[in-house]
């Protein structure tokens, strides 16, 4: 039996992936002392549509500046940078994950949409329970869907809108059934093929299935918390619903109790609608 | 969920966000509020005054008073009365409203966990039944994001699943 990597090969086409997203993932993920990294301002200033959003996020009244930021130097001192690689990477990933995915019955933007708030529920949760890395967070609970933009090409696709609309079970198990594998494991091959690192494959490749193991990574139990937040929110939520089992191991692990819980969910509510402003001016 | 806004009869809509709320009168046509996932929507409209509003809850209660402040319609304890002080500000009497619920719903094995879906339910008809307020129709609870819209001129609440609409009101 071929693995999900061949399979992927075998495609005549991959859902792309723009160059300034991997760039910016390396720069908010990787190592600081990494000597080919390229700046930040470099990757945005590249992209005219980046570089207006950076702006327009610089300028917005939630930035409390009275004098516009005409740079993207000026950008960068005033929100920071690890805010800015936020607000470029959110924009920058909206062209992969902007479209309609119609065989999970998502419209256009919606897939975005729950790719930010899974982003920003990892990344509060992070904080919160001060576990894991928080920018690594952000980047898996932004990427953890992008198996389902491979799924309509990799099975039928009627077949699978069958599945998502007749199913009353939990959705990655019935994928496994019919395929022989679900949309988090085609993510990961997906993301291997767009040279995503390990780390955030595994955290792409566990955010439905956290493994149950002493040894096994925060991240993988955060990113399916924060899964399970975007889910309960309705954020990016399409035919498959709320049909998602729970590890209710992974709450354990985080310590995250139910009002932990209630103060991320508002936490991300308030900060989709920053986002969103930043990103729209 | 795919979106596709509804309009009623007049072709005009207000989208209500996740944690808003919005009232109006029969010129703005529609209210709809999209993907209700754990979250409830609330409809209630004066068929007589032709004014209506949907709230978009997402929890019971905040944990401290100030967000309720900031917040209001985020929350159950705050938001609903704020719909019906609303709609009675605009025209509305309480005694006429027709009143419609959809959401809830929980993600798989959370029954017994957190149960966002099942308390911002239990909430809604704890509150009503203190009240003296009747529910007119209500789909919620089980797994599947649901759509649902509210129809100013006539009144008509619509609760989407999976692009199959079903009518809460009237029945």
């Amino acid at each position: 039996m071929a693995s999900i990597d061949q399979i992927l090969n075998q495609l005549d086409r991959l859902p792309a992936i723009p160059v300034a997203v991997t760039q910016l993932i390396s720069n908010l993920c990787g190592s600081d002392d990494d000597p080919a990294k390229e700046s930040t301002a470099n990757i945005v200033m590249r992209d005219s549509a980046l570089t207006a959003s950076v702006l327009k996020a610089a300028n917005s009244a939630a930035a409390g500046f009275s004098m516009p930021a005409t740079s993207v130097q000026e950008a960068l001192q005033r929100v920071g940078e690890n805010h800015l690689l936020k607000i470029a990477l959110a924009h920058a990933s909206q062209q992969a994950l902007g479209g309609e995915v119609v065989e999970y019955g998502l419209g256009k933007g919606e897939a975005w949409l729950g790719a930010l708030a899974g982003a920003l529920a990892a990344e509060e949760i992070s904080k919160y329970t001060r576990k894991g890395d928080p920018n690594i967070a952000f980047t898996a609970g932004l990427l953890r869907d992008i198996g389902k933009l491979a799924m309509g090409l990799v099975v039928d696709s009627k077949e699978l809108e069958a599945l998502l609309a007749d199913s009353n079970e939990d959705i990655t198990g019935r994928e496994r059934e019919e395929w022989g594998f679900d949309h988090a494991q085609i993510g990961a091959a997906l993301g291997r093929a767009w040279g995503l690192p390990e780390e955030l494959l595994n955290g792409i490749r566990f955010h439905h299935n956290p493994p149950i193991d002493d040894e096994a990574e925060d991240l993988y139990d955060i990113v399916h918390c924060a899964d399970n937040l975007a889910l309960t929110l309705g954020y990016g939520v399409g035919n498959d619903g709320l049909k998602y089992s729970i590890n209710l191991e992974s709450r354990e692990n985080l310590a995250l109790n139910r009002a932990a819980f209630e103060d991320v969910l508002v936490s991300v509510r308030l900060r989709m609608n920053e986002f969103i402003t930043d990103l729209e001016g | 969920m795919s979106s596709t806004p509804f309009t009623g009869q007049s072709g005009k809509c207000i989208v209500v966000g996740v944690g808003d709320m919005k009232v109006a009168s029969v010129e703005a046509g529609a209210l709809a509020t999209n993907a209700l996932g754990s979250c409830m929507g609330l409809t209630a409209y004066d068929p007589i005054a032709k004014v209506g509003g949907i709230l978009h809850y997402m929890l019971v209660r905040p944990r401290e008073r100030e967000s309720a402040r900031a917040n209001p319609y985020m929350f159950a304890l705050s938001g609903i009365p704020a719909l019906f002080r609303s709609i009675c500000e605009q025209g509305g009497q309480k005694e006429r409203l027709i009143v419609c619920a959809a959401g809830g719903a929980e993600i798989m094995d959370d029954e017994d966990g957190f149960s966002t879906g099942k308390r911002n339910h239990s909430i809604l008809r704890k509150l009503f039944w203190e009240n003296g307020i009747v529910l007119h129709g209500e789909d919620c609870g089980g797994h599947a994001a649901r759509n649902m819209t509210l129809d100013l001129t006539t009144g008509k609440v619509t609760v989407t699943i999976k692009n199959e609409g079903s009518q809460l009101w009237p029945r």
